[in-house]
């Protein structure tokens, strides 16, 4: 506790030194002309000011999250996006008592926000989407996405609209396409408050997905619904004609099936361009990063859906890149995209935080009341209209625990938040107050709704996600229930998910795995199985390399027995001294050392498998089941 | 098409297959129809015979086709060919809906894959047979020996009376992480 308080304190410290030192750049004093002398060393705050604030915003960011994972009470209650979003409350009130900085330098800027900060988040999103579940739910995801996003939108308008003729709202009433725009960008859930959120309560994955892959896909209706809305307020709603009603339905097409077509090309591109990067391994984490961006700024430029191009990129590329670039070029990858989007999502988090104390506010109380509740009831209704439609034709049915979950994860969180400080507050004449609902809507899911969301999913015993331990058993059952599957929706005719996966793998192996990839899979080869097979070795082998440090012989030197000899899975007079090799050294859980991963000469299968008989007589068991 | 096979199931039998295996008239219809579609080849026949179901060419091809096959006529139906009552009731273990009768319980489904495992009907399965399904599975350029130590190591993980094969009990140990219930229906159309 001792340690929570004084790194509390640093923080706090650090936090206003950055700020100090960043305004001061505008209260620095001129001097007056002194004559010239040679000057060992100067002070140049204005060469660095810039990019050294952001610096120290970040460094600040990090801190925190170590400072908050530091006490386990806190972030058991408290989802870490709360705390955040606390400790950017309280810097922006700092900032805004002492007017240390013009509000202009720190309340969120949409285009920082939609070109810097938000693309890293979705990019690792799509890049470690559970493939298997997302498709087995595209059926349902996109009916969410589209339709239930559409439905909120227009019931949420409607009603901001049918109140604003009462007096709750007090004063002048709004004009019916503010109420649209409004409705528009507060009604799509956010990917990034889901993600945030939704890791840290570990539920089933077939829920997460449903949430997640809604809040990721209603990207392009959000945008085309809040671009519509907003060039009709532009054009003036006595100046639309049907051409423009028309325009807007198509654009619907446009910006989704555009978003996904940009994505794709650029995943496609960038596997074919580490089909030559053999000999410049060290390029392929930038050229994975590098296409995903411009897949991204591409979109962002033609108007399509740049979250959508992004992911669907990262989808792509995970599939067929991950077979071409060495090992560890595809861990680094990794941990790259986690540690920015992670850095990103700490920076959002803050700004908000921050932006919320300024002076963009106009508190209108029957107007955010309506507002969060208008959300909160029509996300239930929608959920519920919508799922059951979707039962109707899903193998596994949505319970009304999960639908309870669904409508509950509708959080809205920054793109939201973004959208709506960049109105235009000529045409639309109650921005401030629509600021205002918005921050208050986004917190109150991000707090109250983040909050409770554990409890609840621990109250109501949802079925949470089974952190699966890669055994050859359960992996090698898994495929035989596939096979299984498959042949027999065959031969009764039904063609289910499982034959429509079956025909794009062949369709993947014949075509796609040909051109995109280095060296071309083997006939009926079972690529998950031998994956499975690697990792088990390779996670063996490093255990015994703990224990015995080091010892172990090389392949060539090792009397390697044959497998058929049953005798020698039970290692008998080995077995003893181990126990007390191990006995004598406890083992140490080693981070993976990434020159483990040199690639092996053509001929490793078979040294493999004299290694393995060697590790086998040597290892410990395997944990019987 | 075949004139000497009548179009509809008669009322009673259906009847009976319906409440045997929980399926709907119309669901039962529907697996006829495909039944009779199956054995187009003869059909003066009320039977398939393997050669039959071997002839879709996706189960052909699939690595598990030829053994799934085998298993549905050997264990479900007689004389190396199988009758639409038989038929309908291997594939009402997989139906996924509300009725449950005691055929698509999960200790069936369960069986079902021991069974295709367990070809010498020991109740028990060894090395050999392991070795089997998996060459199937993986199949290609791969080395024996690999495919022989993914065989020993999965016996190793499994077993737990030290006696080298698997029991039914060890199998269904496994699965007890994997939700097979879910995995394995199927939905019938109506």
């Amino acid at each position: 506790m001792y340690q929570n308080k004084s790194l509390v304190i640093l923080i706090l410290l650090l936090g206003l030194l950055i700020h100090k030192y960043y305004c001061k750049e505008q209260t620095y004093i001129h001097n007056q002309a002194k004559p010239l002398r040679f000057h060992v060393a100067e002070f140049n705050f204005d060469h660095v000011s810039d990019v050294y604030a952001i610096t120290l915003w970040i460094l600040l960011g990090s801190l925190a999250k170590v400072g908050f994972h530091l006490s386990y009470r806190l972030t058991e209650k408290f989802p870490e996006s709360c705390l955040l979003i606390i400790l950017g409350l309280i810097v922006g009130g700092l900032l805004y008592i002492t007017h240390l900085a013009e509000q202009k330098a720190y309340v969120l800027n949409s285009d920082t926000f939609f070109l810097f900060l938000l693309p890293p988040i979705i990019l690792e999103a799509g890049y470690f989407m559970p493939n298997r579940p997302f498709f087995d739910n595209l059926g349902t995801i996109l009916l969410l996405a589209i339709v239930n996003t559409l439905f909120n939108t227009v019931c949420i308008g409607l009603t901001i609209y049918g109140f604003a003729h009462t007096p709750i709202f007090g004063r002048t009433p709004f004009d019916m396409l503010s109420c649209f725009v409004f409705a528009a960008l507060i009604s799509a859930v956010d990917p990034v408050a889901v993600l945030a959120t939704f890791t840290e309560i570990h539920v089933n994955d077939m829920l997460y997905i449903v949430v997640f892959g809604e809040s990721l896909l209603n990207d392009a209706v959000s945008i085309v619904l809040y671009r519509i809305f907003d060039s009709f307020a532009k054009i003036g709603q006595q100046n639309l004609i049907l051409m423009d009603y028309v325009l807007g339905a198509l654009s619907f097409f446009v910006v989704s099936l555009g978003g996904v077509l940009i994505g794709i090309i650029f995943g496609v591109v960038a596997c074919f361009t580490t089909k030559f990067t053999e000999h410049t391994p060290v390029l392929e984490p930038l050229i994975i990063l590098v296409y995903a961006y411009l897949a991204y700024l591409t979109s962002e430029m033609v108007s399509v859906s740049g979250i959508l191009a992004i992911t669907f990129c990262g989808m792509v590329m995970k599939q067929y890149v991950s077979f071409n670039i060495s090992k560890k070029s595809d861990a680094t990858t990794e941990y790259v995209l986690k540690m920015l989007s992670s850095i990103m999502e700490t920076i959002i988090f803050m700004f908000m935080g921050l932006s919320t104390v300024s002076d963009n506010h106009s508190w209108n109380t029957g107007f955010v009341l309506i507002t969060i509740l208008s959300c909160l009831v029509f996300r239930v209704i929608g959920i519920a209209i919508f799922a059951n439609l979707a039962n109707c034709w899903r193998l596994l049915e949505l319970t009304r625990i999960d639908m309870l979950i669904m409508s509950y994860g509708g959080l809205r969180g920054a793109i939201a938040f973004s959208l709506a400080l960049i109105l235009d507050e000529t045409k639309i004449p109650r921005k401030k107050e629509f600021v205002t609902a918005t921050i208050a809507v986004v917190f109150f899911t991000v707090f109250i709704q983040g909050i409770t969301i554990g409890p609840l999913v621990k109250c109501l015993n949802v079925r949470r996600k089974q952190i699966e331990e890669p055994t050859m058993s359960a992996k090698l059952t898994n495929r035989m229930m596939d096979h299984v599957m498959t042949c027999l929706e065959e031969i009764s005719g039904s063609g289910g998910s499982n034959s429509l996966r079956d025909k794009c793998r062949n369709l993947d192996r014949n075509y796609f795995k040909r051109w995109l990839l280095r060296e071309t899979p083997q006939e009926k080869m079972d690529i998950k199985l031998l994956q499975t097979f690697k990792k088990i070795n390779m996670q063996s082998a490093m255990k015994v390399h703990d224990t015995s440090k080091g010892l172990v012989p090389t392949p060539s030197s090792a009397a390697f027995h044959t497998s058929t000899s049953a005798t020698n899975l039970r290692p008998s007079s080995t077995f003893a001294n181990f126990s007390q090799l191990l006995a004598a050294n406890l083992p140490e859980q080693t981070v993976p050392d990434l020159m483990f991963f040199e690639s092996q000469g053509p001929d490793h299968y078979r040294d493999d498998a004299q290694m393995h008989h060697f590790l086998d007589t040597n290892l410990y068991r395997a944990k019987p089941r | 098409m075949g004139a000497s096979r009548s179009a509809l199931l008669p009322l009673d039998e259906e009847k009976s297959i319906c409440s045997e295996t929980g399926f709907t008239p119309k669901q039962l219809r529907r697996l006829y129809v495909r039944f009779q579609e199956l054995g187009k080849r003869n059909p003066a026949c009320e039977f398939l015979t393997r050669e039959e179901l071997l002839d879709i060419r996706e189960v052909a091809l699939n690595p598990l086709g030829q053994r799934l096959v085998d298993v549905i006529i050997e264990d479900y139906g007689e004389a190396n060919r199988i009758n639409f009552k038989q038929f309908a009731t291997v594939l009402a273990q997989f139906r996924r809906g509300k009725a449950i009768t005691d055929l698509n319980t999960k200790e069936k489904k369960l069986l079902f894959l021991f069974s295709i495992y367990d070809r010498n009907h020991d109740s028990k399965i060894d090395r050999h047979e392991l070795l089997g399904i998996l060459k199937m599975m993986v199949g290609g350029n791969i080395h024996d020996e690999q495919i022989a130590t993914i065989a020993d190591h999965t016996i190793e993980e499994l077993d737990s009376d030290g006696d080298l094969t698997i029991t039914f009990e060890e199998f269904c140990k496994t699965l007890i992480r994997i939700d097979v219930d879910e995995k394995m229906s199927m939905k019938f159309l109506n």
